[in-house]
């Protein structure tokens, strides 16, 4: 075996890749040969260097909150557009004239007016929430009747997850198909701490009449 | 997909080289697996599997923010490599600096496949059969690339000596 061809293995037999046949036949090279035993040193010494080379620690934290996050992410146009403001929610045809405040003194939900969707197509369907304060760690969830479903998630009928609800206006955009000419309600549910307050919103599919 | 999120979490760290890049990576990958955790139960080697995922984010989305080339076919540093003589010669190999700082300079003076290869294989241990599906590349082609990979970190040990030097020439002052 000539010595070049022995260097131009030595990674692999480093690395342990090389089979139990060729691996002998280079040691046995090595032991005869003193320039090929000092390649083979150095190649160790690089190995270990270059398994050395050191790499910025996972937080401890972070393999819970990215699953936790990706958990969540079945909604991301929800989770994107629940905090935003009013005046950001330009593409929201109908807003939900529904105003409740969150925290000691609730405004009941009551006078909802049905809400119409046109069959096949999808409809922005806004909910404000109105917060007197900001608030953290707040739980969403939204209840779908069987004859609407979510654009792009027609497997979701019940949906939750966790946000913040910022002083003053907040917005949750609901981008709703319905699939089935009947009438249904809509549940949604914010929950922060012990309060928890629900809106029924009415709606109805029917054929468009454009 | 728990067990393997901090060997994405390292693979990241070397391929962006920062530890925020490498959590936004991570994380991204993981929304983009969530939804198919089904299918991930099925697979018997998920870290090959999901390390392509992430490199495949990477390079589709990262690297086009840095806009650097990527293809090895691209770079005119490796087809000139494939001109010249990559062996080294038993004295070569007895002058290569291995020290620490030394290599990671010449790590980072590899182009972007050379060093995402020996990342992958030398560094974080991927196996010549795990690169396959995480790259997309024949096992030829790869261990040839793998060769080349080599000897340029090689070269560049070898005949660079200022590689440990921190200060360009023209910024060094000769003192008398």
């Amino acid at each position: 075996m000539l010595c070049q061809d022995v260097r131009n293995l030595l990674p692999e037999l480093v690395r342990g890749d090389l089979n139990p046949a060729a691996e002998a036949m280079l040691r046995t090279h090595a032991d005869d040969c003193r320039a090929c035993a000092g390649a083979m040193e150095r190649e160790q010494q690089l190995q270990a260097t270059l398994k050395a080379i050191p790499v910025a620690a996972m937080p401890p934290e972070f393999a819970a909150r990215a699953l936790r996050n990706a958990s969540q992410s079945g909604r991301p146009a929800l989770r994107r557009l629940v905090d935003h403001p009013l005046a950001l929610a330009a593409s929201i045809v109908m807003v939900c004239g529904m105003t409740f405040m969150l925290g000691r003194a609730l405004t009941p939900a009551s006078g909802l007016e049905v809400v119409s969707l046109p069959l096949g197509q999808t409809q922005m369907v806004a909910l404000k929430i109105d917060a007197p304060q900001a608030f953290d760690h707040v739980e969403f969830e939204v209840a779908l009747p069987s004859n609407v479903v979510l654009e792009g998630q027609p497997e979701l009928r019940e949906f939750a997850w966790n946000g913040t609800l910022r002083a003053g206006v907040n917005v949750l955009s609901l981008p709703l198909v319905g699939i089935g000419e009947s009438g249904g309600q809509l549940i949604a549910t914010v929950t922060y701490g012990n309060t928890k307050k629900s809106l029924r919103i009415p709606l109805s599919v029917a054929l468009s009449k454009g | 997909m728990a067990p393997h999120i901090e060997s994405l979490f390292r693979l990241a760290c070397r391929l962006t080289n920062d530890p925020l890049d490498a959590e936004e990576l991570v994380q991204e990958v993981l929304v983009k697996l969530y939804p198919r955790r089904a299918e991930l139960a099925r697979i018997e080697q998920i870290r090959p599997w999901a390390s392509r995922v992430l490199y495949r984010m990477f390079i589709d989305k990262w690297r086009r923010r840095r806009l650097e080339p990527l293809n090895e076919s691209e770079l005119p540093e490796e087809q000139s490599l494939d001109q010249v003589d990559t062996r080294l010669s038993a004295e070569d190999y007895l002058q290569l600096h291995t020290d620490l700082g030394t290599v990671q300079t010449a790590l980072n003076k590899l182009s972007e496949a050379h060093r995402t290869l020996i990342l992958m294989h030398d560094v974080e241990g991927y196996t010549l059969v795990e690169l396959e599906q995480v790259l997309e590349v024949p096992l030829g082609t790869l261990k040839s690339r793998v060769h080349r990979a080599r000897a340029r970190l090689k070269k560049l040990l070898l005949e660079d000596q200022s590689l440990a030097e921190p200060f360009r020439a023209t910024e060094r002052v000769k003192v008398k």
